[in-house]
């Protein structure tokens, strides 16, 4: 089927992709575009852990594209790619659906790697969708019903046990949330909460190596031994196979298993393997760019997000930088359609946020001020719900998520649960008591003064009836 | 009924009675400020003592604190009442507004004694402040007991019903 060939056809509707959408269309963009994506919902990845753990819920931040994309002039395909043809500048799609484009974008993310790990795709769970964030809830909710109805202590201990693969970014989220959620989890069902373990095994001897986070090592660290059930640490362990309740794993040249309940699969991230077929240069499937995101030899044809590497200026693969590409790319097509020349891409990074429990978090803003515990986490939470796309549904989840955080409304767990201060409230308690303090301070110090100054207020009257003043 | 035997709502009040009486105490030291024999003055003559009044000269305590701690001590303790008290009773930082109440009421203690002003010994005299700490805490081992019926009962119930489920996934 021929389509419109001044079509702009982008390709993976995650930060990138879905972007540049919908700036093409805030930017009255005259021609057809369209939008293909296998799945039908938006899955807003960093802030998956608030849904696993139910601190933001299923439209806020894993929306149907559809609703996303009501207002604009984006066709919504939903559909997987099966083939791109640069030199034909055709995509054909897996239901035989064929588009031809005037403009191609190229963002169709990244998907997890196992590493030829024996059992790994079939029993480890990996952690980057809305749809794998739902299941692994179910899981380790089907998990905990399983464990407070056991008698037997080794099964209990196993069916509680979590391992997570992986100490990276993802990992580290997710270990902190577990281990602050599923103590609360098994506690509401009348279990000890002492019993629940959760293991976070990394091939190398430290945590965050190698990523852009990697100066919150020390940080993250306290965090995740600091939980309501502090994090096991199984360092310099490659793991060699995984079945449906153990992790087998190479330690100091020793074979050892862990039993396990729920496993967590964060270790790796590959490119698309459409990406490699393709006649471009690339590095290590991600495509090389040019500073504009264009490929070199094809100039109507743009990359960004996870699968697009720039030599000159490399970008770590976040959200962030994603967001930002989409938006430039869509201001470099119409560029490219008015006739005037695409403008380089300036990415800028306004610094790293990482969830580090429930209600906690560190910002680390412009690479130099760190901003840890809850001030960190309201901090991360505002950032991202501003990333939200389309205006609309931004305002309306940020106008939900300030009045829950206000009210403390649809919080999983209660802050007495978390043995935590809402950081706000108690600080203008602290402030309201000065207040209160001030003219009590003041009849003290100076009583002369403050029945002068204050007697029109009734105050000083009121307060020598309660404990008259010394004569 | 089922309200008085829960553990959170016991501590809740527990805690909140605690905060105000400290709050509550904080504004009665700034009103009492100046006064004779007022907060001021105590603390600023008050010596350390384990043996409190009426004990045989001798046994009076040391002190009285030097005025640089003194002074400070008598115009930010009753604020530090009125701040920390609040913040406790509202649930904020309990743990370290918990341990700063319990480090004003171990000074007070050091600085009035313990026998026989307060007192630690039953002695026909009627102390209110310590009645109603007892009720409180009585309050709570009595929740706390109801909590741990309920867990043992939902432990049972939970093994039934696995017996119950896997002879169903058998089948």
């Amino acid at each position: 089927m021929q389509q419109a060939s001044q079509a702009t056809v982008i390709l993976g509707g995650g930060f990138a992709g879905l972007f540049t959408a919908l700036h093409l269309s805030q930017r009255k963009y005259t021609h057809q575009v369209i939008l293909i994506e296998q799945r039908d919902r938006f899955s807003f990845k960093p802030l998956l852990y608030e849904l696993l753990s139910g601190e933001l819920h299923s439209a806020q931040v894993y929306p149907r594209y559809k609703e996303l994309l009501a207002s604009s002039s984006v066709t919504f395909v939903q559909d997987t790619v099966k083939s791109i043809d640069l030199e034909q500048s055709r995509v054909t799609l897996t239901s035989s659906r064929i588009f031809n484009y005037r403009n191609l974008v190229l963002a169709l993310g990244s998907k997890t790697t196992y590493f030829n790990t024996p059992g790994a795709a079939e029993y480890a769970m990996p952690f980057t969708s809305g749809e794998q964030a739902i299941a692994l809830r179910k899981h380790l909710r089907h998990r905990l019903h399983q464990a407070i109805q056991t008698s037997d202590p080794a099964r209990r201990r196993l069916l509680l046990t979590v391992a997570i693969i992986g100490a990276g970014p993802a990992g580290i989220e997710l270990a902190c949330t577990l281990a602050d959620l599923l103590p609360i989890w098994y506690d509401e069902l009348g279990g000890d909460a002492a019993e629940i373990r959760v293991v976070l095994i990394n091939r190398s001897k430290e945590i965050l190596k190698g990523d852009v986070n990697s100066h919150l090592r020390c940080t993250a660290q306290r965090a995740l031994k600091g939980r309501i059930i502090p994090v096991d640490f199984l360092f310099d362990a490659a793991v060699s196979k995984i079945q449906a309740d153990s992790v087998e794993y190479q330690q100091n040249n020793k074979t050892q298993i862990l039993q396990v309940g729920t496993i967590a699969w964060t270790a790796g991230t590959t490119a698309n393997p459409l990406l490699m077929n393709l006649p471009v240069a690339n590095n290590r499937g991600r495509l090389l760019v040019t500073p504009t995101l264009q490929l070199p030899d094809f100039p109507e044809v743009f990359a960004a997000g996870d699968c697009a590497a720039d030599s000159d200026q490399p970008q770590p693969p976040t959200a962030q930088v994603a967001y930002q590409q989409g938006i430039a790319i869509a201001q470099n097509i119409q560029h490219q359609r008015e006739g005037k020349s695409p403008i380089p891409v300036e990415i800028k990074m306004r610094g790293t946020l990482m969830k580090l429990g429930l209600n906690e978090g560190v910002a680390n803003l412009f690479n130099k001020v760190q901003i840890p515990g809850q001030p960190g986490h309201l901090i991360r939470e505002a950032t991202y719900l501003q990333l939200l796309p389309n205006a609309a549904h931004n305002r309306k989840i940020t106008t939900e998520w300030l009045t829950d955080e206000l009210f403390q409304r649809h919080r999983p767990a209660s802050y007495m649960q978390l043995g935590q201060t809402p950081w706000l409230s108690g600080v203008a308690t602290l402030a309201a008591g000065v207040i209160f303090a001030t003219p009590l301070v003041w009849r003290a110090a100076q009583p002369m003064q403050f029945q002068q100054n204050l007697h029109w207020t009734g105050v000083p009257t009121l307060l020598n009836q309660l404990a008259p003043p010394p004569q | 009924m089922r309200y008085l035997l829960n553990l959170r709502t016991a501590v809740s009040v527990n805690r909140i009675i605690m905060g105000l009486f400290f709050f509550v105490s904080g504004i009665a030291n700034y009103l009492n400020f100046n006064v004779a024999n007022g907060f001021y003055q105590t603390v600023i003559t008050q010596k350390l003592q384990i043996i409190g009044p009426g004990i045989p000269p001798g046994w009076e305590g040391i002190g009285p604190l030097p005025s640089l701690i003194a002074i400070p001590y008598a115009w930010l303790l009753p604020l530090a009442e009125i701040l920390v008290g609040a913040l406790f009773a509202l649930n904020y930082w309990v743990r370290w507004t918990g341990l700063l109440l319990i480090l004003m009421t171990f000074s007070i203690i050091l600085a009035f004694g313990i026998i026989p002003a307060g007192t630690l010994f039953p002695n026909g005299a009627e102390s209110f402040n310590k009645n109603i700490l007892f009720m409180t805490l009585i309050w709570i081992c009595i929740a706390y007991d109801a909590y741990e019926q309920k867990m043992s009962r939902r432990r049972t119930e939970a093994m039934a019903n696995y017996a119950v489920n896997n002879a169903m996934d058998d089948m």
